[in-house]
């Protein structure tokens, strides 16, 4: 095979087959650029992107004796009707974490948040986007709580100053089905009385 | 649960349980000396007794007059008397005790029976008809003297001897009786001799011999008051004792309330119903009325209780003694009723409509079951509180302001006091029904008694009254519907309450009210009564109004220091100083004359008053302007006779201003009268009034010119002007009419302001008769028999003031007191918000082994008065002997821009210990110790500016009082400079939907600042808010039983009255604690890490469903605040999972006690200091 010299190439490039392939090229690789520009830098989370509990810990998904493998014995345990209430220490004393256990199975989380060591609210907005629901539960208006069905992730915080008080981990779900199961959770703002 | 089947104890089982739960309590295995048993032993001991340890405690604190068990416990000797009594009265007690039957009186029993036999109440009746007997027979007696005496001064005498004694003899003796009866409706024993007087004055008046008095009913009262002074004082034992026992049998006849009493009762709650919550169920009224029979049955055996001690050995209470038993059997008995209804369903649902405490609190009160209140004595025109001139001007608008100021004025109220009582008009026409009724029956009786003609007399006047009233509302509806306009313009109900106040005392002045005398000679005026309906309506604490008309000023005094120089200077000296006399006589009495020709014009007509003002404004002008002129040629002439020159000046000046002032007040009067009678003749349609008076001027002036003969020519002008006139007027009486009737908009906004500034005048013209009255009343004086304008309603009387009313300081208040700490002893459940108004107990500084007490002076500086020094002063004063005294003080200064302490006085010492050289280790009983420093408020340097700050000074005293463990006590002491940084900044109050905030109200939101601002802390907490929305929105808008929401946010709204102030803190405090969580996420997240809520749940002081953690967090800083000053009543939500709020006794703060923990964490995380 001949190998091509400078001067060849330019010959060739002057062809007008040559220019019109090296024109569409141009063109797809700005679109190309262009696309790349308007797309989200983050694409919404897969809904397998369930936010597990202290890493390795999925509602919906982690039974029982891997839950006590990896935490331990709870430090009491209630029992609700059809579920088994763990209840786990946290920093403070005055203050459980409560893990609901449904046929052996870890059903959900309520993490107590002690300090600042889950962030603030905007935290989690910058994570999981915009969340898809405001919801009122005991903490009323002074920590709503703001819902993110997709990644199974709860987070009650003040709206004002962004304070976490407490965190729920629960199975990726629907708002409607999160509200008929969770029916202590509201979705409309209580009147302070 | 309707409330015959409200199940009350069977009495024997009772008393059994009683016996057992006291040796329960004394059982060092079981109670040891602290505690009952608990609702289930009762339970398990007595199966369907349904007795809880809430009935066994209230019979014993009750018994013992003990809240502490321990104490209880310890009084062996009562214990075992108890004990006895119970086993005494279990042999023969039937059934019943709790509300019990009327038991036929058996003869008087040395034996107390402290269990509520009713022995002593019942055995009463014998006991009071002795004793008025013989007081009868005293007291006609004496009045048989007096009378002799009277009579002839009156002008009553009788040719024949005889019959003039037996007209004597006839007056005493039924005065003496009607007074036995009667004296048992005062309320405080100064009321004694107006009993006796009133009494007398009617005997009189209604004594078929005597006719042609000459003296008005009241002024022959106040005549007769005087006289019997000395009768009240020798037998006011023996009264006092016949007051006693009356108000003892008539509270014994209410275990078989008569028809009439209960009908009263029913028209009472029928009335306030009506008022509180219209939409009330006719079966929710009937529970209530069963209530309120429930609680007038159980009246009885209260009282007895507290009696039976007194009244078995042979006693009898004094007044004073006797006013507190029955507050206290008052509230024994509302606690035995409550204790039932808060268990029932009917009642709760009441609950957010009517206070039963406030009810029965009324209702007791009503029939004189309880001392009255002294918003009570004033509301029944008990105390004279006659409105301030400015009373009812305050916060209204200008066309307000002069309605406001004519309710200051007798001749305005009477016709107010028509339009308010005509409002309700149900009531108005049933009362005059009424009254027309009795005194047909009374009319058509066939043998009349002396007491029915008295009694005839009476109603006939108050049926005048009526029907002048009726006359008046319905006639002339211009005349009373701007009184109605300005109430209804006032606030929302404000026209339905003034009304119902205005009732209340009418109800009283015509002898409704069981509980209260007043003087029928009085009460049948109706000036004076129109005069206590104001003066009830009037809000306490303004200062009469009184006008001192302007003193020169020393300008013209300047010829003193010049007397020494020159005769001349001196003469121009001396008439600068007789002209500063002219001039200031001028300006008196030129003022009075045109005052009192505004209000003769304005008494003419409102048109009149316009013509009139017209008229002086033109004519004093034009007077000021001519004798200005005239006046300085002829100074200057003097002058330049005295002291050629400089006199000229000087003689000039002072001229022109006498001439500019009496030449004013000429033409003003002359100008003024002229117009008057011009605008009176208008607005009456007399043409030739206006034509005439038109001419006759027009006239004069013209014949002055055209005829130049002095007097002659005006005179002839002047006549010629005035038939002229009288042809001419009709032509232009058209042209006028519009003006007048205002039928144009401008027109019509100048009548309003001419009337609005009519009523000004009348009002102003009221006060400065007043003022005047004393010395200058003579220029004026012609007026004073038409106008009548003497500010207030007893004055015009000249009655003295205890012929009338009862004295604040005597019975009421100070029985109003002690019933609000016997309140908190048998406090009970209340049923609405507005009836869960805590009540108030003692100050944080005082306790039952001391007071502290702190103060400051001034207590209020403006800026430009910095620098100065702030004077503090403590005062400790010990109740017991104190040991380990420490007394610490501590000065915070918060202000625009920052907050800083004092550290040390103005002497350099330190301030956290003061007066350490006075400061003592120890007090005795009784001892007082004060201790006064002074800081220096400064403007410099920076770091210490006072400008616009508030000083919060506060003391802290901790001290062990002998055999008790250490106290503390805390004081407050605030001083105000400039405009201090203030809460109230950061509210904004909005109104909705027809709802808006009353004065009231205001002052009570003020009041919420004034408490927070106290605390830095809470105050930049609510500001991390910003603005705070304070919207009030009409009753009931928010739901059944809410008074306050808040959402996501600062905004706020409030549904029911915030008038109260206690009640305004304890809603206000919660919806801004809201607001707090709803900022401050970090204050939140801290409270549930606090120990508090997990270990002592929910705040139990408000009802809130298991896990309302925000609720709870929001009730625990209201709590902290009010806790302070104001008690809670105990209450016992129905399985509420806070439980029951148990209030220990007065004095206690209860939440420092009931919740510690959520105590500390307010105090530490929200409030940072102690309150």
């Amino acid at each position: 095979m001949n190998k091509f010299t400078l001067t060849q190439v330019a010959k060739l490039a002057k062809s007008e087959l040559i220019l019109l392939a090296l024109g569409a090229l141009s063109l797809i690789v700005f679109t190309l650029a262009i696309l790349s520009f308007a797309k989200p830098k983050n694409p919404p989370p897969p809904a397998s992107s369930q936010s597990p509990w202290q890493n390795n810990i999925y509602a919906g998904k982690t039974p029982k004796n891997e839950l006590e493998s990896a935490l331990g014995s709870p430090t009491e345990i209630k029992e609700e009707q059809d579920k088994e209430i763990y209840l786990y220490p946290s920093t403070n004393k005055n203050r459980l974490h409560e893990i609901e256990i449904t046929n052996s199975t870890v059903n959900i989380i309520k993490e107590q948040v002690i300090s600042k060591e889950k962030g603030k609210l905007k935290d989690y907005i910058q994570n999981y986007g915009q969340y898809e629901a405001e919801f009122f539960g005991k903490h009323g208006t002074f920590a709503p709580g703001f819902f993110w069905g997709k990644n199974g992730i709860l987070v009650f915080a003040n709206k004002n100053d962004g304070i976490i008080v407490e965190i729920w981990y629960f199975a990726p779900t629907s708002t409607t089905d999160f509200l008929q199961k969770n029916p202590e959770i509201k979705q409309q703002e209580p009147q302070n009385l | 649960m309707p409330p015959e089947t409200i199940v009350k104890p069977d009495a024997k089982i009772l008393f059994t349980a009683i016996a057992w739960a006291l040796q329960f309590l004394i059982d060092p295995q079981r109670g040891a000396s602290l505690n009952l048993p608990q609702d289930a032993e009762l339970e398990k001991q007595f199966p369907k007794s349904n007795l809880t340890q809430d009935i066994i405690k209230n019979w014993l604190y009750n018994e013992f007059g003990e809240t502490d068990l321990a104490k209880i416990a310890a009084n062996q000797k009562k214990i075992q008397e108890v004990l006895e009594q119970i086993e005494s009265s279990n042999k023969s007690a039937s059934e019943g005790a709790i509300v019990p039957k009327i038991i036929p009186s058996p003869a008087p029993s040395p034996k107390v029976s402290t269990l509520g036999v009713l022995a002593e109440l019942e055995s009463i009746e014998p006991i009071l008809k002795k004793h008025r007997q013989e007081t009868v027979a005293k007291l006609s007696g004496d009045l048989n003297q007096k009378v002799r005496t009277i009579l002839p001064s009156l002008g009553i005498k009788s040719t024949n001897e005889e019959e003039f004694l037996k007209t004597v003899a006839e007056i005493a003796q039924e005065t003496a009786q009607e007074v036995t009866e009667n004296v048992a409706q005062i309320q405080d024993p100064i009321q004694i001799n107006q009993v006796i007087a009133d009494s007398l004055t009617q005997s009189i008046i209604a004594h078929p011999q005597i006719s042609n008095l000459k003296l008005k009913e009241e002024k022959l009262y106040a005549k007769i008051f005087e006289q019997t002074q000395s009768i009240a004082q020798t037998r006011q034992q023996n009264l006092e004792k016949a007051a006693i026992l009356g108000q003892i049998e008539k509270a014994a006849k209410l275990q078989k309330p008569d028809s009439q009493t209960l009908n009263l009762v029913s028209d009472q709650i029928e009335q306030i119903v009506e008022l509180e919550s219209a939409l009330t169920l006719p079966e929710e009224r009937t529970f209530l009325k069963a209530s309120l029979a429930a609680y007038l049955a159980s009246y009885p055996q209260a009282l007895n209780t507290k009696l039976a001690p007194i009244l078995s050995q042979g006693n009898t209470p004094a007044f004073a003694e006797f006013q507190k038993i029955k507050e206290s059997a008052h509230n024994a008995a509302i606690a035995q009723i409550a204790l039932n209804l808060a268990k029932n369903p009917t009642a709760k649902k009441l609950e957010t409509k009517i206070s039963f405490k406030a009810l029965t609190d009324h209702i007791g009160a009503f029939l004189g079951l309880k001392p009255l209140t002294e918003i009570q004595a004033q509301n029944f025109g008990l105390i004279p509180t006659k409105p301030k001139l400015f009373a009812f001007t305050r916060g209204a608008s200008p066309t307000n302001a002069a309605v406001g100021l004519l309710l200051g004025s007798i001749t305005a109220q009477t016709p107010g006091w028509s339009a308010l009582v005509s409002y309700d008009k149900p009531r108005f026409d049933s009362t005059i029904e009424n009254l027309s009724g009795r005194a047909k029956a009374l009319r058509e009786k066939r043998s009349q008694t002396y007491r029915d003609r008295k009694e005839l007399l009476t109603i006939e006047k108050n049926l005048a009254n009526f029907k002048q009233a009726k006359d008046l509302a319905g006639r002339h509806p211009q005349k009373v519907n701007p009184f109605l306009s300005y109430f209804k313009s006032r606030g929302p109900n404000r026209l339905t309450q003034a009304s119902r106040t205005a009732w209340q005392t009418t109800t009283a002045y015509i002898g409704g009210i069981p509980a209260v005398f007043v003087p029928k000679s009085i009460r049948n005026n109706p000036a004076i009564m129109a005069g206590a309906s104001f003066g009830a309506l009037a809000p306490p604490g303004l200062r009469n109004f009184r006008i001192t008309l302007p003193k020169l000023p020393s300008a013209f005094g300047i010829g003193k220091s010049l007397t020494t120089k020159t005769f001349g200077i001196a003469m121009l000296g001396a008439m600068a100083h007789a002209a500063g006399n002219i001039i200031a006589k001028t300006l008196k009495y030129g003022s009075a004359a045109l005052i009192g020709l505004g209000l003769y014009f304005l008494g003419l007509a409102k048109a009149a008053l316009l013509g009139f003002l017209i008229g002086a404004g033109v004519g004093g002008t034009a007077g000021a302007i001519t004798g200005g002129i005239l006046g300085a040629q002829v100074g200057a002439a003097i002058g330049t006779a005295v002291f050629p020159g400089v006199g000229t000046v000087i003689g000039g000046i002072i001229g022109g201003a006498v001439g500019t002032a009496v030449g004013f007040f000429i033409g003003a009067g002359v100008g003024g009268i002229v117009g008057g009678l011009i605008g009176y003749g208008l607005a009456s349609g007399s043409t030739a009034l206006v034509g005439s008076t038109t001419g006759t001027v027009i006239g004069a002036l013209i014949g002055g010119i055209v005829i130049p003969i002095p007097v002659i020519g005006p005179l002839i002008g002047a006549a010629i002007g005035f038939f002229a006139g009288r042809l001419i007027a009709p032509f232009v009486k058209n042209a006028f009419d519009s003006i007048v009737s205002g039928s144009t908009t401008g027109v019509s906004a100048a009548g309003s302001a001419a009337g609005a500034f009519g009523s000004f005048v009348t009002g102003l013209g009221s006060a400065i008769w007043g003022g005047l009255g004393a010395g200058a009343g003579a220029t004026l004086g012609f007026l004073s028999g038409a106008a009548n304008f003497i500010v207030g309603g007893l004055g015009a009387l000249s009655l003295p003031a205890s012929a009338a009313a009862i004295p604040v300081i005597g019975g009421i208040s100070a029985v109003a007191v002690g019933g609000t700490i016997v309140g908190l002893v048998t406090a009970t459940s209340f049923f609405n918000p507005e009836g869960q108004t805590a009540t108030e107990i003692t100050p944080p500084g005082e306790n039952q082994f001391f007071k502290v007490e702190k103060t400051a002076s001034p207590t209020l500086l403006q800026n430009n008065q910095l620098p100065a020094d702030l004077s503090f002063t403590i005062t400790l004063t010990a109740k017991t002997k104190l040991t380990s005294i420490q007394i610490s003080d501590q000065i915070n200064v918060q202000a625009q821009t920052q907050d800083f302490q004092v550290t040390t006085d103005v002497t350099g010492k330190p301030i956290d210990k003061p007066c350490t050289n006075t400061q003592p280790a120890v007090l005795l009983q009784n001892d007082v110790w004060t201790c006064t420093f002074s800081i220096k408020a400064t403007t410099f340097p920076s770091t210490i500016v006072f400008q616009d700050s508030l000083v919060t000074n506060k003391v802290t005293v901790t001290a062990t009082p002998e055999n008790n463990p250490l106290q503390t006590g805390t004081a407050f002491a605030i001083v105000a400079i400039g405009t201090p940084p203030s809460f109230c900044q950061n509210i904004e109050l909005r109104e909705e939907n027809g709802a808006a905030w009353s004065d009231a109200e205001k002052n009570s939101i003020q009041s919420v600042c004034t408490e927070l601002v106290k605390s830095t802390k809470i105050v930049n907490l609510l500001k991390n808010a910003g603005t705070i929305f304070l919207t009030k929105v009409p009753e009931g808008t928010l739901g059944g039983g809410v008074c306050g929401t808040v959402n996501g946010a600062n905004i706020v709204k409030i549904s029911c009255s915030m008038s109260s102030s206690s009640f305004a803190k304890y809603v206000i405090i919660h919806e801004l604690g809201h607001i707090i969580g709803n900022f401050n996420g970090d204050v939140y997240r801290d409270f549930l890490n606090d120990p508090a809520y997990s270990t002592e749940g929910l705040m139990p002081t408000y009802p809130f469903p298991d896990g309302s953690q925000g609720e709870s967090f929001a009730e625990m800083i209201a709590d902290y605040v009010i806790s302070k000053s104001y008690n809670f009543p105990k209450r016992s939500w129905s399985n509420y999972p806070g439980g029951p709020w148990e209030n220990p006794g007065a004095g206690w703060t209860t939440f420092k006690q009931d919740r510690p923990l959520h105590y500390n964490f307010a105090r530490d995380n929200i409030f940072g200091i102690e309150f």
